[in-house]
């Protein structure tokens, strides 16, 4: 398969807002793979991706920028470095509700920096406002470990604005 | 008070001195905004006396009783009468003193400097927040008013029964009248709405910058990216924020690398103090992040045009050379 043009990338593990935060900064009706969850819905979560989500932002004359969401699930672990491949940055969403969401954080570092080890990364953290126990010092501390000078923002995947802060910060760490 | 000066038909090197006058008067205590004159309203227009574009901005400035600053290399033009002129070939000091006469004109004084700062930020919210070791070292119940808080220091968040007491509380984080106590068990019922703690402080000092005394000269280091997701009115805040992860530097340096106005970037520091995460130099040396081992590859023309652009349509503001 092959993948070209300029483009973003959106990665994380299933229920992290992925396939939403490429719909708030997407100028083009995102394509995406979504079918049923097998066992039943999860909260408000009723559809997973199931490939790859896919959506064009338009940058000045009509130039693309390409974004893709890679499937949260671990059997599609084969295509990430297809897509990776030549991206500008990767965007980590993760789930703050999660309880392992540090551990979590550390699966993707160590998935993207075994692909490439020095592609710009940001991590954004999802519905922390509904977890009151929520804090970002385990996940600076995993940052730490790595040696990662990403930046790491709590954001609403529904937000336009605050998904692209997080491509802001995605920008000025190339 | 913020100035807001526009300039017309300027030339780069009289724009040069211009911002470098700015810069002098930065020092005593004014605030000036220098853009391309665009029709809105401005404190100042500078104009190129003999360009044609600029007088027309000064013939519609003067209608509106804008005060105007003419620049001149040589005999006045007839048109340039009235309002201030100035032979461009003069050193900058003459700049400073027709910038400030102008500005004395329209009643327009400098911010008091620094020597209240230290009886103004003993009680100002915020920099009570930034100073006391006490108060950033446990979580705490905050209340102005009749409105609360729960600033958890250990979790990064502010809780508020509800959106519009958040707004209030941080709309008040540059005011005197602050109640600060520890949290204890039976507070921490206060549930509502719960946000980052760090986009909280920047945006409320952002919008009070000028209420806020300037921070201090000394240089400092952030060991942590601030959790800037929700801080999105003021994009100035990440290039703060990355140039301070990168390397010491102060807020004049900041202000000068960046172009961004001094008080923002104190705005800015008062806040990632507050939130403990800004560091002097001699307490964050050695425990800073690494900058990666690879080195990026040299930026090709193309990648800064693409960058350009990505910077532009995602509201990047990029500093200025």
């Amino acid at each position: 398969m092959h993948i070209g043009g300029v483009k973003l990338v959106f990665a994380g593990p299933v229920g992290a807002g992925k396939s939403t935060a490429i719909r708030a900064i997407a100028d083009t009706e995102p394509v995406s793979t979504e079918m049923p969850l097998v066992d039943g819905a999860i909260g408000d979560k009723t559809t997973t991706t199931v490939a790859l989500d896919f959506a064009t932002v338009i940058l000045d004359e009509g130039a693309p920028l390409f974004v893709y969401g890679l499937p949260g699930q671990q059997h599609f672990e084969f295509i990430y470095s297809i897509v990776i491949e030549g991206a500008l940055g990767v965007v980590v969403l993760l789930n703050g509700r999660d309880l392992d969401v540090s551990n979590q954080c550390e699966r993707w570092l160590h998935t993207i920096r075994g692909i490439n080890k020095s592609i710009p990364i940001v991590i954004g953290v999802t519905q922390t406002d509904s977890n009151p126990d929520f804090t970002l010092k385990p996940i600076r501390e995993v940052l730490r470990r790595y040696q990662s000078p990403a930046p790491a923002f709590t954001v609403d995947a529904r937000s336009r604005d605050e998904i692209a802060q997080l491509v802001r910060a995605l920008l000025l760490a190339m | 008070m913020k100035i807001v000066l526009r300039v017309a038909g300027v030339n780069e090197r009289a724009e040069q001195r211009l911002r470098m006058a700015c810069k002098l008067l930065e020092a005593n205590g004014y605030r000036i905004a220098i853009d391309p004159w665009d029709g809105t309203k401005c404190d100042v227009l500078v104009v190129d006396g003999q360009d044609t574009y600029g007088l027309h901005a000064l013939g519609i400035a003067r209608r509106r009783s804008v005060s105007t600053i003419a620049l001149t290399s040589g005999p006045v033009p007839s048109d340039v009468q009235g309002g201030q002129f100035l032979d461009q070939n003069e050193p900058v000091l003459s700049w400073v003193q027709t910038l400030q006469y102008t500005l004395s004109e329209r009643a327009i004084e400098p911010k008091e400097p620094g020597p209240n700062r230290d009886a103004s930020a003993s009680a100002i919210g915020l920099c009570r927040l930034a100073q006391d070791p006490d108060l950033k070292s446990m979580d705490l119940l905050a209340s102005f008013g009749d409105r609360r808080m729960i600033v958890s220091v250990s979790k990064g968040r502010v809780i508020a029964k509800s959106e519009a007491d958040l707004l209030q509380l941080r709309s008040q984080l540059a005011e005197t009248g602050w109640n600060f106590s520890p949290l204890s068990g039976a507070q921490t019922d206060l549930h509502g709405i719960s946000a980052s703690l760090d986009s909280f402080y920047t945006e409320g000092a952002l919008a009070a910058a000028e209420k806020l005394p300037l921070y201090s000269s000394e240089k400092l280091r952030l060991l942590d990216w601030p959790d800037l997701g929700a801080a999105i009115k003021f994009v100035g805040a990440l290039t703060i924020a990355k140039i301070l992860l990168q390397r010491q530097a102060d807020m004049h340096s900041i202000s000068e690398e960046t172009k961004i106005d001094l008080w923002d970037v104190s705005a800015c520091l008062w806040a990632f103090a507050a939130s403990g995460l800004l560091h002097s130099h001699a307490a964050g040396a050695g425990h800073a992040i690494s900058t990666p081992a690879t080195q990026p590859a040299k930026t090709s023309r193309k990648d800064a045009g693409l960058f350009a652009r990505l910077a532009e349509r995602f509201g990047l503001v990029l500093q200025r050379n």
